[in-house]
């Protein structure tokens, strides 16, 4: 049972109110930024030097973090503060609407005072006169919009006085770039270092996690959060919300131990906090764009199908030329609405997917009274631990309807992951090596790169395990054929072959009997009087297993290759059609 | 031995960190000293601005240099108005001249272009000239004065809106101020822009053939090295000069430092610095969809450079992008477009849009092999080409 524990509200849309030090313990992943900012402001601070950084990120992907972070920092080095005057935009500021009071607002921010009638020109002497030897720092989120508010001749305006007068240096912040703003013909063109924000990946997520609630004094979360069951769910989260950092926040100020272990109450909270904001994002879209991107979304379609789109289908949809949907999808591209993907199978078509994952699913939400997202958490929740997939698929009372549904979103999630991924999840459950030879089939990649592949993210007797099953699902000729092939790539000898088919021999059992008791075998945990090693591997004193199987004792042993083989086959099919029948595809 | 840092900044360059240009500069001193005022031209972010703050920052025993982006200017009275300015701003003027500029300053206000009529306008404008006329004498008596005037195109573009007479009484007005003080000249920085405002009025034209023409061209090899050895050091990464990254980092940005900065300043996100990892960056720099490098216009612009020929332009450097460094000849050009269009084209008006392409610096002839071949002047601008035309 978990323990209550006082928590600290994090206003998760307003960092600039949020203390400096906490800022900084709960900031993962973002060093590079923070570093190329620092150095900006020494070289400001140090020279003439006055560079104009440009953070971009969707909403919520931390920029106002990193600025309100950099600031915190700065006044931490008194050499440094006391060489720049900082004047900080409000996020949402609505009294600037020309030059003018753009430069009234920096005035005033520094404490200067100035005629009412003063001209542009007088105001920026004043502006130089107020900050003295100091050079001003002028920081401003959402700059695409002071941009568009001060308008061209506002915009030249301040790109003169900063080449003029050297008076200033700019950190800026936008959600996406605005090509009007900063295309060949405006006087901010190639002014500015860009930094993309990217999203936080699990593992950044779960530090994030794992910072905040050994902040709370939450030993069991973080206990929790450590365990591989933590991980898994963290992995649901991620691949239904996309790795977004203010996500990541507000998930970290809902989460319980039991909430996490049990995602969809934890999803139909951070959904309720979300909506209004992503109704809002798509009430600023034009009509034809709110189309494009509901369609995009799937709403009304079935719920566990997330796969990205093509123009021609979007256009279907939309009954649309494919001429407009391709304008649309480039400027909801540029607002970070959808990405771009690659469809191996289709490499001369165009796919979109969403890119916030939980914008579908807040939609959705709206539209189906959550009846579908909750089965697709559910679903995931499980599907991410591979054990607790193939335990669900052993159990399930009525596996003629459950199955197909699982196998289906089993074949896609496998789709999605890079092998690096699958074996960080799958590596140590029974069933890895069934799940890597779904991969492994599935892959077009040719026998060389997939060797490659596996032989950076598997240990030696994982790598042999992998090819055998792989082979023992060819007919016996070709799997010769190829493992002659690969075992040259991977320099084979006989012990990995030995290791690989005990490892797969165990697999099969495990599988087939589903004897929870069967231990995954593991190199140094064989009983030499095993059946399979009596069934399957012959002692014999040409080969020396060492230490792989016997701890400390070497072992000489050489299995039946075809028995073998036919064993694998066998177990390997028989595995397949227990946890993915055939007949119900 | 390590190098002198440099930190990365698109923004305003501190003229102590500019690298190279030596030669550059040096040659705007020799022909200003010898009489001449300059037109210095080039595409935007090769470097034009970092070398006339260079000589506004570092001037000659003896001269004034007064520095004015005039890209926000919209009148001419508020260009005399930024001018008395800055001048009354020059701390070397004794302070009798200094208080003299100030009382120029009262007059500015009456010096406003009126009305539409061509008269209003020309008045306007002898009001300006005689502001000038005044500064400059009082300067010149203790100095010689080097007016520079950035963007200068963007100014004259912006006159041209209201009236295009405006634009061309400006640039008469600088150039009487060039022919009738001996110890004043001007410098007068252009893109691309100010190419075509020209190309397309002789009258224009007339205004500024008095200047010295200085265009501005990639680093040279050796300063482009010691850029990208800085760089690196500016963001904690020390390399020998004969490290392989510094000519991977050079043949990925043509020496061009605004390309040096943005490559670099993408590798300072990167968790290690390899060959790869400039190759990537290159790549994504001329591809991707955020046009982080801006090579977009590039592709954008010839349709409005080149309008009801930007067909056949685009056709050209689609045949120049196709050969690759290689380059191919005016004949192959003419064979790939017969294929392309699907049409006959005439020889004479290839040749002509290869001149307007040249004078962009988007081709130029390589006379070393024979026949002469096209090529690409830079290489991110070809490669830019090929992602972006998908060619």
């Amino acid at each position: 049972m978990s323990t209550v524990v006082a928590r600290r509200v994090m206003p998760v849309f307003t960092p600039s109110a949020v203390s400096g030090e906490h800022l900084e313990s709960i900031t993962v992943g973002r060093e590079p930024e923070l570093t190329a900012i620092a150095n900006a402001f020494k070289s400001a601070s140090t020279s003439l030097n006055r560079p104009n950084l440009l953070l971009v990120g969707p909403r919520g992907s931390g920029k106002s973090h990193l600025i309100s972070l950099t600031m915190h920092r700065m006044s931490l080095d008194p050499q440094m503060s006391s060489r720049l005057a900082i004047v900080w935009l409000p996020e949402d500021v609505y009294t600037i609407t020309t030059y003018t009071d753009l430069l009234r607002t920096m005035i005033r921010s520094l404490g200067g005072v100035f005629f009412p009638n003063s001209t542009d020109a007088g105001l920026e002497d004043t502006l130089r006169v107020t900050a003295g030897d100091r050079v001003i720092v002028l920081v401003s989120e959402n700059f695409d919009r002071t941009l568009n508010l001060i308008g061209p001749a506002g915009q030249r305006s301040l790109r003169a006085f900063q080449h003029n007068s050297g008076a200033f240096m700019m950190l800026a912040s936008m959600p996406a770039i605005d090509e009007k703003l900063l295309d060949y013909d405006m006087p901010f063109y190639g002014a500015f270092q860009i930094m993309h924000l990217e999203d936080l990946a699990v593992e950044q997520g779960r530090s994030l996690l794992i910072k905040t609630a050994q902040g709370n004094d939450d030993v069991e979360l973080v206990a929790f959060l450590e365990s591989p069951t933590g991980l898994a769910r963290l992995r649901a989260i991620e691949h239904l919300s996309g790795g977004s950092p203010r996500l990541w926040l507000i998930i970290s100020g809902l989460m319980t131990v039991e909430l996490l272990d049990d995602l969809v109450p934890l999803f139909l909270k951070m959904l309720d906090e979300l909506t209004p904001y992503y109704k809002a994002r798509m009430d600023e879209l034009a009509p034809a764009k709110a189309k494009v991107l509901a369609v995009l979304c799937r709403l009304g379609r079935e719920p566990d199908d997330s796969r990205p789109m093509s123009v021609k289908d979007i256009a279907a949809e939309c009954a649309m030329s494919q001429q407009t949907v391709s304008k649309q999808l480039h400027e909801l591209e540029n607002a970070r609405f959808v990405r771009k993907v690659k469809n191996d199978k289709d490499k001369r078509a165009s796919y979109y997917e969403p890119r916030e994952p939980l914008l579908k699913h807040c939609l959705e939400l709206k539209s189906n009274k959550g009846e579908p997202l909750s089965l697709l958490v559910s679903f995931l929740s499980i599907w991410f631990s591979i054990s607790e997939l193939m335990d669900r698929a052993i159990e399930l009372p009525d596996r003629a309807s459950g199955l197909p549904t699982i196998r289906v979103a089993f074949t896609r999630r496998i789709d999605n992951l890079s092998s690096a991924a699958l074996l960080s999840e799958a590596s140590g459950t029974p069933n890895f090596a069934a799940l890597f030879c779904l991969y492994l089939a599935r892959s077009t990649a040719t026998p060389e790169a997939q060797a490659s592949e596996l032989s950076t993210g598997l240990a030696l007797d994982e790598m042999s395990t992998v090819w055998l099953i792989l082979f023992a699902a060819l007919d016996y000729q070709p799997f010769r054929q190829r493992a002659d092939q690969l075992m040259k790539i991977l320099g084979s000898s006989e012990e990995r072959w030995w290791i690989a088919g005990s490892f797969a021999h165990f697999t099969y059992e495990h599988l087939v009997n589903g004897d929870p008791t069967t231990e995954h075998l593991r190199p140094g945990e064989v009983d030499s009087k095993s059946p399979i090693l009596r069934d399957y591997l012959q002692p014999t004193p040409s080969l020396v297993a060492k230490d792989f199987f016997l701890s400390g004792v070497p072992v000489e042993a050489k299995f039946k290759y075809r028995k073998y083989i036919e064993a694998l086959r066998v177990g390997l099919s028989g595995a397949m059609a227990l946890t993915f029948p055939v007949d119900n595809e | 031995m390590a190098s002198t840092p440099i930190a990365i900044n698109l923004g305003k360059l501190d003229p102590r960190d500019l690298v190279g240009r030596r030669s550059e500069i040096e040659l705007c001193w020799t022909r200003l000293t010898t009489g001449s005022s300059l037109l210095v031209t080039g595409e935007r972010r090769i470097g034009k601005s970092s070398i006339a703050q260079h000589l506004s920052f570092g001037p000659r025993p003896g001269w004034i240099v007064i520095y004015i982006d005039v890209e926000a200017i919209e009148t001419i009275d508020q260009l005399i108005r930024a001018i008395v300015t800055a001048a009354n701003l020059q701390e070397e003027l004794p302070r009798k001249v200094r208080n003299g500029l100030s009382a120029l300053l009262e007059k500015i206000g009456k010096v406003t272009i009126l009305g539409t009529g061509i008269e209003l306008r020309e008045r306007a404008a002898q009001q300006a000239y005689e502001v000038l006329d005044q500064l400059i004498a009082r300067i010149s008596n203790s100095h010689n004065l080097l007016l520079i005037l950035d963007e200068l195109p963007i100014l004259a573009k912006t006159l041209a809106q209201n009236s295009p007479e405006d634009a061309l009484l400006l640039l008469r007005t600088l150039r009487s101020l060039r022919a009738n003080h001996p110890n004043h000249r001007q410098l007068l920085c252009g893109s691309i822009g100010l190419h075509h405002l020209l190309a397309n009025s002789s009258e224009i034209n007339a205004a500024v053939n008095d200047l010295y023409t200085i265009p501005i061209r990639p680093l040279q090899h050796s300063d482009a090295i010691e850029l990208a050895q800085r760089l690196l050091a500016g963001i904690g990464r020390d390399v020998a000069l004969d490290d392989p990254l510094l000519e991977a980092i050079v043949n990925a940005t043509d020496g061009i430092a605004f390309y040096e900065h943005h490559l670099v300043a993408s590798l300072q996100l990167s968790d290690v610095v390899t060959l790869d990892s400039v190759e990537n960056a290159r790549k994504v720099g001329v591809g991707s969809q955020d046009d982080p490098w801006k090579t977009v216009h590039y592709v954008k612009r010839i349709d409005e450079y080149f309008g009801p020929e930007a067909d056949l332009a685009n056709a050209i450097l689609d045949s120049v992008a196709k050969a690759g460094p290689a380059g191919v000849s005016v004949d192959g050009v003419l064979n790939d477009l017969q294929m392309s269009l699907n049409r006959a084209v005439d020889r004479q008006a290839v040749l002509a849009i290869i001149h307007r392409l040249r004078l962009d610096h988007y081709v130029d002839f390589d006379d070393s092999v024979t026949p002469n071949v096209l090529r690409f002047c830079f290489r991110v601008v070809r490669d830019s080409w090929i992602a972006r035309r998908g060619r």
